[in-house]
């Protein structure tokens, strides 16, 4: 990754993203939308936590590639954040699934699971 | 649905309305701490679980330049943040910026200017239902084409049936009487369908529908144009049922046309429109008249699914069947090159004449603004170079601390486009203040060209691409040469660094190619100038200066013959007696007047054809004294030569060459068509160009005593009612209208002067063309001649900018500074000698184009180069004296401590 610098007075915006969000970009949406149908409320670090888990370590999300994820699920309507308080006290920002997320998810599985089965019989067949 | 409320929320955020930066921090911190504890639990020593957390969830900076990113617009926050910039360096320089917006200013306002112009003149649309679907009948293709016919053979295209429908106008003049006046007003009669097949917007009422046509009388009804209504009735609602006196009849108003709706005859304002059955009331033989083309035009529309070919096919069906008529003798008469085929002419656009008499006219200005408008773009961008030395350090630091360099392109580019947008729309404010210039030499004449030449959508358009054209044409170069900077020496030396390597070059060649440019410009207006100069100085045969016309109308105070004779003759006792007045005269023609005939003549041992036409003109005695035509054998016409006394006539020298070589005509006959008595000849006058300046040979011309006009067979007076008085006057001939009106006020209350206008605004209204082309060719020579004075200025201050230490060093060595002086000088003088050589190469090529509106000189004329090069060439060094001065005066001292 080229460094970033930056000028003075002028930021220096480069076109580029981290890396992982090209991979990511889509299902990051849609895996973040059924964490937080199935377990509620949750702040940032606990979505990342929960995917990492279920992925067995191997899906770790950078910050820079989570929150504005995040930030475009709140943009779009699909969640929503709120500033809370943790079970150990701390401030963190909450993020809870709306009504139009739901919809969104429930269209996007059903979607996933075509694509998934298609992809899943192409590659089954016999050569 | 679901991104557009993102894009919504982000450009909300883009306002600084989105969570501040605080929030977005503290959401990062705690995920760090979160992601440390984890790690601190699995048995990591703590310093290094943060550094692992870190490692893994990566930057708080670079999360939070991404979410800064999702939060906002970052190409909106950057233009915003470049228009800002811009506007402090654009205001921090107000020379440059003057400067950059003026050049640019001129050049869009002249080519918006022009533009306006070409679309009212030559590219709008008539605002009536689909016009491509709409086609004039005429005949005649090609340089004979004509759209004059008559009513009987739009019956015979009435059954036509590969149009939905034909209709017929006939254009007039009304006399629209009111308690207070009379007024002439530019009317038409039409066909009963007229409204209907133009399809023409109504504001109010109908139009016509199906009134018949041949039933005289039948419907006394009129429409008017919006114009008429708002200016003369009122604009009152209750217009429709009103009525109006036109002639000696009163008609009642239908309908009221829409806005923008004047007819089809571009460039005519056409107020009132009557039925032709009102016309039969007066001229009831018209119907069946078909003797000749009485300059009806008629108008089809296509029907559905029928294409032009197809519609002229049927068309010259019907052409050629009528022409084949017994009774159209006349078609196939010897020598006649016409009435050969039907014509469509697409009828969206209205009639042609105007567009044929401007378009290349238009075409010229609109080459002419287009150059100046790559002038003064290369004005700018030489403005844009000359800075980029002062900012070379700036652009240095910035790429040096890692500016990208597209990022600062576009910056650059933002600048540009600023200057574009200030130049368009200080361009459009000239643009409309330049157009009403521009008509202003359009309004002159008897019957002034009606061009609505406002700024409309089309125009802007064209115009916001001119200035987006621009934009870029002035922005792109310098921006990559800017940026594009040798880093480590514009550090050290700061803005006063000296690329010894790069010359500027490309300023130079912009100088240049402004030079060449100018060059061609002012060839061009030198020409045109020259020519218009040339045509108001010739000797045309009459003398011009010193003269009045008035043309007299008194059709509406409805006089017997005898009594409009006696009527002429007291105006004409009245005239004479006034002091400043030489000699005064009635003639039904006047000098270049517009009007163009041809009559036949039977002359013993001619052939009667048009090639032995002669022009003719009727006269009171003094006409020829007045115009300044000696009378070369015989005698003038004197108050003898009256009704009842042997027809006479005097001949011009050109007419007395063709038909009788060198023998004597006096004493001789002919007969003139269509009289068929015989005039004899009793003096010969001198040569005039009667009908055009720029005819190669004077017309052959018949003059004729207004007293001996005689109606037909039965010999009976048909006294004119209509006359122009000319009248030669020792004084200026313009004071003496007022006196002119109120005497013929005094003689007859119902008299009208439509026309009072002296010899040289006639001749003056008759060379518009001219008068266009050279006064606007001079306005943008002048234009450019300023414009690239600034340039040239502008490269050779850069240019000595940038060698001062050079100099300082010289002077410091003991040059004079006079040689400093006259080294900057010369350095001018060879750019701009290698401008006005190539300038001069491409204006000989390039005013090949003017030579129709040439006159007395050619496109290569010494006189017209050499002035050109000289008023080039004085001017530059003009523009290069400045530099060159101050080089000389450069202090030593001060310019080495400097570096």
């Amino acid at each position: 990754m080229k460094a970033r610098l930056h000028s003075i007075g002028m930021p220096n915006r480069e076109p580029e993203r981290p890396e992982s969000a090209a991979v990511l970009q889509g299902t990051l949406d849609l895996m973040v939308l059924q964490t937080l149908a199935t377990l509620g409320p949750l702040h940032g670090y606990a979505v990342a936590a929960r995917l990492e888990q279920v992925s067995g370590g191997s899906l770790r999300l950078n910050m820079g590639t989570l929150y504005p994820g995040l930030m475009r699920l709140e943009q779009r309507g699909l969640v929503r954040g709120k500033w809370g308080v943790t079970e150990n006290n701390r401030r963190a920002r909450f993020y809870a699934i709306t009504a139009a997320g739901r919809r969104q998810l429930a269209a996007e599985r059903v979607q996933w699971d075509h694509t998934a089965s298609i992809i899943h019989t192409l590659l089954r067949e016999p050569k | 649905m679901i991104v557009l409320r993102e894009w919504l929320s982000r450009l909300w955020g883009t306002f600084r309305r989105g969570r501040p930066d605080a929030d977005l921090q503290e959401e990062l911190r705690l995920h760090l701490e979160l992601a440390a504890e984890d790690d601190d639990r699995r048995g990591s020593a703590p310093d290094a679980a943060a550094r692992a957390a870190q490692l893994k969830a990566g930057g708080i900076a670079q999360a939070i330049e991404a979410q800064r990113d999702q939060r906002g617009l970052p190409w909106l926050e950057d233009l915003g943040r470049d228009l800002r910039y811009t506007s402090h360096t654009l205001i921090n320089a107000p020379g440059f910026t003057i400067v950059a917006v003026l050049s640019l200013a001129l050049g869009i306002g002249a080519n918006t200017a022009i533009f306006t112009l070409m679309d009212a003149v030559l590219f709008r649309t008539m605002p009536i239902e689909q016009p491509d679907r709409l086609y004039f009948l005429g005949h005649d293709p090609g340089p004979l084409l004509e759209l004059s016919s008559n009513f009987p053979i739009f019956e015979r295209y009435q059954t036509a049936t590969v149009f939905s429908g034909v209709t017929a106008y006939q254009s007039r003049t009304f006399l629209v009487r009111t308690s207070e006046a009379t007024e002439r007003v530019v009317g038409q009669y039409v066909s009963g369908n007229y409204h209907a097949v133009v399809g023409a917007p109504m504001a109010l009422g109908r139009g016509f529908s199906s009134e018949a046509d041949r039933q005289p009388g039948g419907s006394l009804l009129a429409v008017i144009s919006h114009d008429y209504w708002l200016t003369r009735l009122g604009g009152s609602a209750d217009v429709i049922g009103r009525m109006l006196t036109i002639g000696d009849r009163s008609v009642t108003i239908v309908g009221v046309t829409a806005q923008g709706f004047h007819g089809l005859n571009a460039g005519q304002r056409l107020h009132i429109t009557l039925p032709m059955s009102v016309m039969a009331l007066d001229a009831p033989r018209f119907f069946g008249d078909k003797s000749g083309w009485i300059g009806m035009a008629i108008v089809g529309r296509l029907a559905s699914g029928v294409s032009e070919p197809e519609a002229l096919a049927a068309t010259d069906v019907l052409f050629q069947r009528f022409m084949q008529e017994p009774d159209n003798g006349w078609a196939r008469m010897p020598g006649r090159d016409r009435f050969r085929a039907a014509a469509l002419v697409p009828a969206a656009r209205g009639t042609f004449s105007l567009r044929t008499q401007y378009s290349k006219p238009l075409w010229v200005l609109m080459a002419m603004v287009g150059l100046l408008l790559v002038i003064a773009c290369a004005n700018v961008a030489i403005l844009f170079l000359a800075r980029s030395t002062d900012r070379a350090g700036e652009m240095a630091v910035r790429l040096s601390i890692g500016a990208g360099r597209s990022r600062l392109i576009r910056q650059l580019l933002t600048e540009s486009a600023v200057l574009a947008l200030l130049g368009g729309a200080a361009g459009v404010m000239i643009a409309i203040w330049g157009t009403d210039a521009i008509l202003s030499v359009f309004a002159i004449g008897p019957s002034p060209a009606a061009i609505d030449a406002t700024l409309n959508v089309h125009v802007l358009a064209v115009t916001a691409a001119v200035v987006f054209l621009t934009g870029l044409g002035f922005g792109v170069i310098p921006a990559l040469k800017s940026t594009r900077v040798d880093l480590a020496p514009a550090l050290k030396d700061g803005a006063r660094a000296i690329h010894g390597a790069r010359r500027p070059t490309l300023g130079k060649a912009l100088v240049v190619a402004q030079i060449a440019l100018c060059v061609v410009l002012v060839t061009a207006a030198g020409l045109l100038a020259g020519s218009l100069s040339n045509l108001k100085d010739f000797d045309a045969g009459f003398s011009r200066d010193r003269v009045l016309l008035a043309d007299i109308d008194i059709s509406g105070a409805r006089l017997s013959p005898e009594n409009r004779l006696r009527f002429f003759s007291e105006l004409l006792e009245r005239m004479r007696g006034m002091r400043p007045v030489e000699s005064v005269s009635f003639s039904s023609r006047t000098p270049i007047d517009f009007s163009s005939q041809l009559r036949r003549i039977e002359v013993p041992g001619f052939e009667a054809i048009p090639r032995n036409g002669v022009s003719p003109n009727t006269v009171t005695p003094g006409y020829f004294k007045t115009f300044g035509l000696n009378v070369i054998r015989g005698r003038d016409f004197t108050d003898a030569d009256r009704q009842g006394t042997q027809p006479v006539a005097v001949i011009s020298d050109a007419m007395a060459r063709h038909f009788f070589g060198n023998g004597d005509p006096i004493g001789r006959t002919f007969v003139l068509g269509p009289d068929t008595h015989k005039t004899f000849i009793v003096g010969v006058v001198e040569d005039a160009r009667h009908e055009r300046l720029r005819s190669d040979t004077p017309s052959r011309m018949v003059y004729l005593p207004v007293a001996q006009i005689t109606a037909g067979l039965d010999g009976t007076i048909n006294a004119p009612n209509r006359l122009a008085l000319s009248l030669r006057t020792t004084e200026e001939p313009a004071a003496l209208a007022a006196d002119l009106h109120r005497e013929v006020r005094a003689i007859n209350k119902d008299a009208m002067l439509p026309y009072v206008r002296t010899l040289e605004q006639q001749i003056d209204a008759a060379l518009i063309p001219e008068h266009l082309l050279s006064t606007l060719s001079s306005w943008f020579a002048g234009i450019a001649l300023l414009l690239a004075c600034v340039g040239l200025y502008g490269v050779m201050a850069y240019n000595v900018a940038r060698r001062t230490r050079e100099i300082g060093l010289r002077i410091a060595l003991g040059a004079f500074p006079t040689a400093i002086l006259s080294r900057v000088l010369r350095e001018t003088f060879v750019v701009s000698a290698i401008g006005v050589a190539i300038g001069l190469s491409i204006a000989l090529a390039a005013t090949r184009v003017l030579s129709t509106y040439l006159f007395g000189l050619t496109p290569d004329d010494p006189a017209t180069l050499v002035g050109a090069t000289g008023l080039l060439l004085s001017v530059a060094l003009l523009a290069g004296f400045l530099p060159a001065r101050h080089a000389a005066s450069i202090n030593p001292v001060g310019a080495l401590r400097d570096q």
